[in-house]
Parts: C-alpha cells; sequence; structure tokens
C-alpha cells in the first residue's frame, strides 16, 4: 500500500503549492514545508508542522488511492446511449480534391485511403434517424458532415438537413460542416446560410505556409488562392454569416516563423470576425520538433503567452495578444478553474477523467455503416468499432473503451493527476489494437501539460488575475 | 347520465406527459385512444409506459400524426419536455385538427397571441377550443370563499405532501397514483399539483401567485387560504399537494429556485404524510436519513415514504451548464431492481410507475394518516 501523501508540489516563482488529488484543492505552502514534502521528511519549523497537521485534520495530504478503476458509468451505458446521443457525424465521402500532408486519409493505407466510398441517401437516413432516437434527453443535437470533403456531396448535405427538419417534429436540430473551404460557392453559403449551418474551414495561415501541407489533389498545387477567394467573398457578401456560423481551424507547423502566423490571423479582418480560430500545433509525428526554426517557433510562442498573462492582469492591451495563444488561456481556464470541482476524497472505485461515454458524444458513421466513437479515431482499428448502424451499439465494446484505465490499472490508481487526466481511448491506438504501452507513453505529456497549468494558475493568482469573475475555486490558503 | 366520453388523441409526448396518460380516466370529457410524437421524442413504436419507465399502458406511440388523427373526435397538444416549435409543427398540426371538425385541447403554454390564433381557429371551423395552463394572463377559475388575508388557517383535514429533489423526479405521477388510490378507497380527494394543467385532470393547478414578483409572506398567507377555501367549498376527506421544484438547490449553476416554493408552501401548511421523491442514484441509507434531515430542519416536516424516479442527474453535465440540468433515463428494470433492494433493506422506498407499487403507497400513507386520525387532539 502507498502511504505517501496523495499530490503534486508545485512551484510558481513566489510561491509553493501543492495539488491535493483526493480533494482537488491547490494549497499554498511555506518553502520550507514544501522541501520537507518534497524529500518525504517530517517538518522541523513549529509553523510547518502546526500548519501541516491542521492540512491533515482538515483532510489534506491523504494518501488514499482508489482500489480499483471502474468507471461510473459502466452499468448504465445502455441507458446513456439509448437517450443521450448529442451528436452524430456523418461521413459524406472518403474522397477529397485536397491531399494534405498530415490527413490521416493522405498518409494512411487502403483502409483509411481517400477512396471513392461515399454514403447513400438511404445510409444517411439511417444515420440522422438513429440520432432522432437516441437524444431524447439532449437539448440541441447535432449533426456533423465530415468527409473526405464533405462538399463534394453537396446534394447529400441538402437532402439530409431537409429530411432531418421534417422528422424533428420542430426540435431543433444543429448542423455542423468541416471543410477545407474550397468548395464553398455562393449558392452553398445562401442555403448554409438559410439552415444556419456552422462551417468550420482548415486554414493553416499565410500562403507559404499554408501550401506547404494542403496541397490539391489534381495538380499537386497549393490550395491557398482558391480557399482565400472563397473566404474574401463570402465575408464581403455574408458578414453576418460569418461572424455567427463560420470557424476556422489551423493546425500550426512549428516549422514556420511564429510571427508570420501571429500577423496573418491578427490582420485577417475575416478571421477577427468570425465565430471562432481555434488553433492546434502539428504533431510532432508529421514535423521536425528539433529543426532550429522550430525551437525559435516555441520560444516566440512562450513570450505570447507572457504577454497574454499581462494583459489578464490588466497591464497589456487584449488587442495585443496573439490569437494564437488566446486558447491556451481559455482552456487553461475550463480545465483548472471551471471544470476542477473540489471533493472529500477520491473514490473507492472510479476512474481518471479524460475518456466520454464512447458514442454519447458524437457518434462517427462511417460511408459503410459502421459506428465509431468520434471521427478523431481510426477506422483500421477493431477495437473502435463499437457497432453499426443496423445491430446498434456493441455494448461490451463500448464498456471497454470506457474503461481504458483498465489497460494501466495501478498506474492510474496511484496517478496524482487521476481527477484532472486528458488521456483518452485514442491516445491508445498503436495501429490494430489498443495499448497499455502507447497509454503510458503519454502520461509524462499529460501530467507536464497539468504541472504548467497549475503553474500558470497560480502565477496569475499571484500577481493579481481576478478568477473571482469565473466563478469558484481559488487556491486554498487555511 | 354521465356524458359519453369523447375520443382524443395526444400529441406531442415524452416522459412529461406519461402521467397524464397513464391516469388518463382523471380527464373529464376525453378518451385517450392513440398518441402520436415526432422521431425526436425516442417513444415512437414504443408502449407509452417505457417514457416514464413504467408498467405498459396499452397504447404505441405512432410517428404518423395524420394516420392517428383519423380515429379520434379531439387532440390533447401536450405538454413536453423538449417543446417542438409552435409556428413550424404544433399550429400547422392545430389547423389539419380544425379542418377535420376535431376539438383542440392545449395543455401546453401558449402566448396570449398564439392563445387568440387557436380561438379563432377553433371558431373558424366551429370546433372545441379547451386551454389548460396556467399563465401570469390566464388563471384557471377558482372563485374562494372570502377570508381574511392576514392569518394561518388551520386545516381540519388530512394533508399529504408529495416534494423531491427537483424537477423529473415522478412528482406527479405520484401525486396521481394518491389520487387513484385515495379515490379508489372512496375518500373525496382535494387536491392542488405541482404542474400548471391540473385542471385537465380535476383539480387545482399551483397558483401563479407563487411564482409571481410578490412579498414571500403574502405568498405564504395566500396559499393558506386557497388551501382552506378548497376545504371548505370542497370539504374533502383528505388534501394533496404538489410541491413544485425541488427542497434545494442542486448546485451553485443550477440553483432553481433553491427551494423558496417548497419553503413557502410548507410555512402555509402543515402535512400529515409526505411522500419525497428522488433521481435515481445508488445511495445508501444515510441519503435517505439526509434528505430526512433537510425536510425537518429547511421545512419543519416529516418524510416518511420515498419514491425513486428513472432520471438520473448527469453530473458531468450539470457542472458544466447553467440553469439547467441534464439527465439520463433508467431502465424500468434497475429502477425496479434498485427499488426491491432498498425495500429488502427496511428502507420504504417504492417505484410508483409500477402499479402495484403505487397502490402501497397509497395504502401507506392511508396507515399513516390513520395514525393520526386516532389520536384526538384539542
Ligand atoms: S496521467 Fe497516465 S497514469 Fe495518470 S491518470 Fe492519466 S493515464 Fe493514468
Amino acid at each position: 500500500m502507498n502511504n505517501k501523501p496523495n499530490i503534486h508540489l508545485f512551484r510558481t516563482r513566489g510561491a509553493s503549492y501543492f495539488y491535493d488529488a483526493n480533494t482537488a484543492a491547490i494549497v499554498k505552502i511555506s518553502d520550507s514545508l514544501y522541501d520537507a514534502l518534497l524529500n518525504e521528511k517530517e517538518p522541523t519549523l513549529k509553523e510547518d508542522i502546526e500548519y501541516k497537521e491542521k492540512l491533515i485534520s482538515k483532510g489534506y495530504l491523504s494518501s488514499f488511492r482508489p482500489k480499483e478503476i471502474v468507471h461510473p458509468s459502466t452499468d448504465i451505458v445502455e441507458d446513456i446511449l439509448e437517450n443521450n446521443v448529442e451528436m452524430i457525424t456523418l461521413q459524406l465521402t472518403q474522397q477529397c480534391n485536397f491531399r494534405c500532408a498530415y490527413c490521416p486519409y493522405t498518409i494512411a493505407s487502403e483502409d483509411r485511403g481517400h477512396s471513392a466510398k461515399r454514403m447513400t441517401f438511404e445510409m444517411a437516413k439511417k444515420g440522422v434517424d438513429f440520432l432522432l432516437t437516441h437524444s431524447a434527453n439532449v437539448k440541441d443535437p447535432v449533426i456533423g458532415f465530415y468527409g473526405g470533403e464533405p462538399f463534394l456531396e453537396f446534394d447529400l448535405i441538402k437532402k439530409v438537413i431537409e429530411y432531418t427538419k421534417k422528422k424533428a417534429g420542430g426540435k431543433f436540430f444543429g448542423f455542423t460542416v468541416t471543410t477545407n473551404g474550397s468548395l464553398l460557392t455562393e449558392d452553398k453559403v445562401q442555403f448554409l446560410e438559410e439552415n444556419s449551418v456552422i462551417v468550420m474551414i482548415s486554414l493553416d495561415g499565410p500562403k507559404e505556409v499554408h501550401d506547404k501541407n494542403r496541397k490539391l489533389a489534381v495538380s499537386g498545387k497549393g490550395s491557398f488562392e482558391k480557399v482565400m477567394d472563397n473566404v474574401m467573398r463570402l465575408y464581403d457578401a455574408h458578414p453576418s454569416f460569418v461572424k455567427n456560423n463560420i470557424q476556422f481551424n489551423a493546425v500550426v507547423d512549428p516549422v514556420n516563423q511564429f510571427s508570420c502566423f501571429n500577423e496573418f490571423f491578427i490582420k485577417a479582418e475575416y478571421i477577427k470576425n468570425s465565430s471562432m480560430l481555434r488553433t492546434q500545433i502539428l504533431e510532432s509525428k508529421y514535423t521536425d520538433y528539433s529543426d532550429p526554426t522550430a525551437v525559435e517557433f516555441f520560444m516566440e510562442r512562450e513570450q505570447e503567452i507572457f504577454k497574454m498573462f499581462l494583459a489578464k492582469m490588466g497591464r497589456l492591451s487584449e488587442e495585443k495578444i496573439s490569437p494564437l495563444v488566446k486558447m491556451q488561456y481559455e482552456e487553461m481556464i475550463n480545465k483548472l478553474h471551471l471544470g476542477r470541482r473540489t471533493m472529500l476524497s477520491l473514490p473507492e472505485y472510479g476512474h481518471p477523467s479524460g475518456p466520454c461515454v464512447p458514442g454519447s458524444a458524437r457518434v462517427f458513421l462511417s460511408c459503410d455503416g459502421t459506428l465509431l466513437p468520434c471521427e478523431k479515431v481510426s477506422e483500421k482499428t477493431d477495437a473502435f468499432k463499437i457497432g453499426t448502424i443496423d445491430e446498434g451499439f456493441d455494448f461490451d465494446l463500448v464498456r471497454k473503451i470506457l474503461n481504458i484505465g483498465k489497460l494501466t490499472e495501478e498506474a492510474c490508481k496511484n496517478c496524482w493527476a487521476f481527477t484532472m487526466c486528458v488521456s483518452c481511448a485514442n491516445g491508445c491506438d498503436d495501429g490494430s489494437e489498443l495499448s497499455a504501452q502507447k497509454r503510458l507513453a503519454d502520461c509524462q505529456d499529460v501530467k507536464g501539460y497539468l504541472d504548467e497549468a497549475f503553474v500558470h494558475y497560480c502565477t496569475l493568482k499571484e500577481l493579481g488575475c481576478n478568477y473571482a469573475a469565473y466563478g469558484f475555486n481559488d487556491p486554498v490558503e487555511l | 347520465m354521465k356524458q359519453k366520453k369523447k375520443k382524443a388523441i395526444v400529441y406531442p409526448y415524452d416522459i412529461q406527459f406519461a402521467p397524464v396518460v397513464r391516469y388518463s380516466h382523471f380527464i373529464e370529457n376525453y378518451e385517450i385512444v392513440g398518441i402520436a410524437a415526432p422521431l425526436s421524442s425516442g417513444c415512437c413504436g414504443k408502449d407509452a409506459g417505457r417514457a416514464d419507465c413504467g408498467d405498459d399502458i396499452g397504447i404505441i406511440v405512432s410517428e404518423d400524426f395524420s394516420e392517428a388523427l383519423e380515429n379520434c373526435e379531439a387532440v390533447i397538444f401536450a405538454k413536453t419536455e423538449r417543446e417542438g416549435s409552435y409556428t413550424e409543427d404544433l399550429y400547422p398540426k392545430m389547423k389539419e385538427v380544425a379542418g377535420a371538425g376535431k376539438d383542440i385541447i392545449v395543455a401546453f403554454n401558449l402566448n396570449r397571441d398564439n392563445y387568440n390564433q387557436v380561438k379563432a381557429l377553433c371558431d373558424e371551423n366551429k370546433v372545441t377550443f379547451g386551454y389548460f395552463h396556467n399563465e401570469e394572463w390566464f388563471n384557471m377559475p377558482f372563485e374562494p370563499p372570502y377570508l381574511s388575508a392576514h392569518k394561518l388557517y388551520t386545516l381540519e383535514t388530512p394533508v399529504v405532501f408529495v416534494l423531491g429533489e427537483g424537477e423529473k423526479c415522478n412528482k406527479f405521477e405520484t401525486q396521481l397514483a394518491l389520487r387513484e388510490y385515495f379515490t379508489s378507497q372512496g375518500y373525496k380527494v382535494g387536491q392542488i399539483g405541482s404542474r400548471k394543467y391540473c385542471e385537465l385532470m380535476g383539480f387545482h393547478s399551483m397558483p401563479n401567485f407563487m411564482f409571481e414578483a410578490r412579498h414571500e409572506m403574502e405568498k405564504i398567507y395566500l396559499f393558506n387560504k386557497l388551501v382552506k377555501s378548497i376545504e371548505v367549498v370542497e370539504k374533502p376527506d383528505v388534501i394533496i399537494i404538489g410541491v413544485p421544484g425541488g427542497v434545494a438547490s442542486m448546485n451553485a449553476k443550477n440553483a432553481g429556485y433553491c427551494g423558496i416554493t417548497a419553503y413557502e408552501i410548507a410555512n402555509a401548511v402543515t402535512p400529515d404524510a409526505a411522500v419525497f421523491c428522488m433521481y435515481y442514484a445508488i445511495w445508501d441509507h444515510t441519503y435517505y436519513d439526509e434528505m430526512k434531515n433537510i425536510a425537518k430542519y429547511k421545512l419543519g416536516l416529516e418524510v416518511q415514504n420515498f419514491v425513486v424516479s428513472c432520471s438520473r442527474v448527469d453530473w458531468a453535465g450539470a457542472a458544466e451548464t447553467m440553469n439547467h440540468m441534464d439527465f439520463f433515463t433508467i431502465s424500468g428494470r434497475k429502477v425496479e431492481a434498485y427499488k426491491s433492494e432498498k425495500q429488502s433493506e427496511g428502507l420504504p422506498v417504492y417505484n410508483v410507475v409500477n402499479m402495484d407499487d403505487a397502490k402501497k403507497l397509497g395504502e401507506r400513507v392511508e396507515d399513516i394518516l390513520a395514525g393520526y386520525a386516532e389520536i384526538e387532539f384539542y
């Protein structure tokens, strides 16, 4: 049995803290108590001894660890999937007019390559009916259109939206399309606007950056100009649609100057006036993080994060903040502030946070009728085939993915990140099955991300950032 | 001679209206012969009893409204959890109903303009329009006798409270189950329900003044006066009161009314028995003790019985959403198994959508009231 306190120690420039895994509280401590806890020694200073006793008497520093990994929703997955499916993503086609360097379809072998497979209207209707009949408890269910490039099947999109509206009985259903933006012609935009469809356009940055990875299939040339023509036309003709319904998604390749992204995204009016810009850094498997340009990129990014913190303390105008790092702050607030719920203790039987109930959040329907937990997982991996549209869900498989922590039971039971973990089954895919090694390999990243978030969170607090404006859970000082 | 009931169908339909259908014999002029609902209700093709995970009702919910309409003389437009669009769905269907010369009964909230529109439609087609939904602008008629405004009257009639953790925890099913039991035993029942369309079932809806911006003391006096009026005018043997909302807030983001209405009602009237309705969750007896204590120390009343529902709070979702609770619906089989386990532990927990259990709950409440009756108070 592990008798050590179930905590994670960390320091900012100004103070020492621990994150208490059992209560999910962040507790400020003296530097000397920090050292004692770090070295697993009893504190020697009178005030530290007293403070430690006080903490223990209030339930902090407990060595309690869960006895068994079992997800609390395990026994009710059938019930959840009967009435709480929030979104279905329809893979309208596997074909695409782009060949993006990091797209799984471009890279993949024949199982997930750009094939000529398309979804029939009959199959799409089954998908819609599936959502209609499995979302009674959901306020605003969503139908997502995905590809390949979904606008290659625009007639199908139209038919599906019309069919859904006819069948919905006045209940609101949302629609989203994830597109490369090259086929957004005026007639399509009018229909999308009339039906309040959310459109997510992939745009990776200025021409030289975007064109490096996002090439047209036929000519092999860059796609920037084609996409930009459409985006500019859209912005001129439909400004309110852009403001409310257009989102941009940028996959940022760090082997580029940070400032070139920054300038591009800060200057572009249509992005500033769109409903959202999401950014994500291209994974290291698709680019070279050790390239000197990438090293410089990450250093520049740190500076931008620092500027953002200054802005949050009211010392710099928000206008000056890079849109590429804004999301980092939002994520941190969500994770550590709104998403962290203090409690009395970890449960005896529980599961690390991270996995959703597979199929409930955004079930993916492939062209040929296979159900997968979401659009991000590989269609190649059998463990992710959680059912078929005709037979419904395979609940045993759903339970297995839900309880992904079973793969790494001992590590998870003893992990301070238990209720803050962000690891889900997708990260455990080794190409053919779900693997404990793959899951454990990600743990350092998960814990590193959390450690950094704790430090940023507490630093901002020390410097006067007003978290109270967001709600609850300030760091605890007894 | 009693008037023959007209054949009616219900549209749309989900868990919200399941208790009305389950106890539809209380509806005065209409007999429910069919139910239609859009596919998004999750009820189509299933027995209507599946909506609240209870015993079968014997009506399969149809997706085909027009077909269902052929076999009836009236349509009851029902309140549902996820209300459909009036303009896109409900009003076009009302036109179809009126055009076919059939009555329109509305048991969901219409604003004044929509009310006038439906009324005009019914007048034009010479069909009956029945409206059963208490609104700020539309109060169900009830003429109380004159009673002093600033006095709390003592009641001579036994009172039963049905209260609970919040919405969607079988409070209305329980109120109707108790009405069913007591009327079947020959008692005259006076009743104020927790919903706004109880007049459809032959009793009083929760009055609007309880939700208006008035001084809380005034609400307490008015509610006490209303219950006393029912006692004086209707001369019931028992009064059942359904308490809207929960007894406390669910969490900081879903404060609801923070149990204010329950507090006011409990200050206006002291019940002789109380049934507490709960969401589905695997609790041990300490949770039941805690609920009893909340009722005792917050509201000053004794809870003797519990009802478990099929709604389970999605706490992860609830932590993220403001003023809106998400629920999972747990299968009736699991609810039944849980209830049996609790009963075997000696806890008075009932599954009120199981008709045998509903009757047992009625018997137990009757016993509790009889216990009071044995002692004479002066
Ligand atoms: S970080 Fe790793 S060990 Fe810790 S809870 Fe997550 S998956 Fe388990």
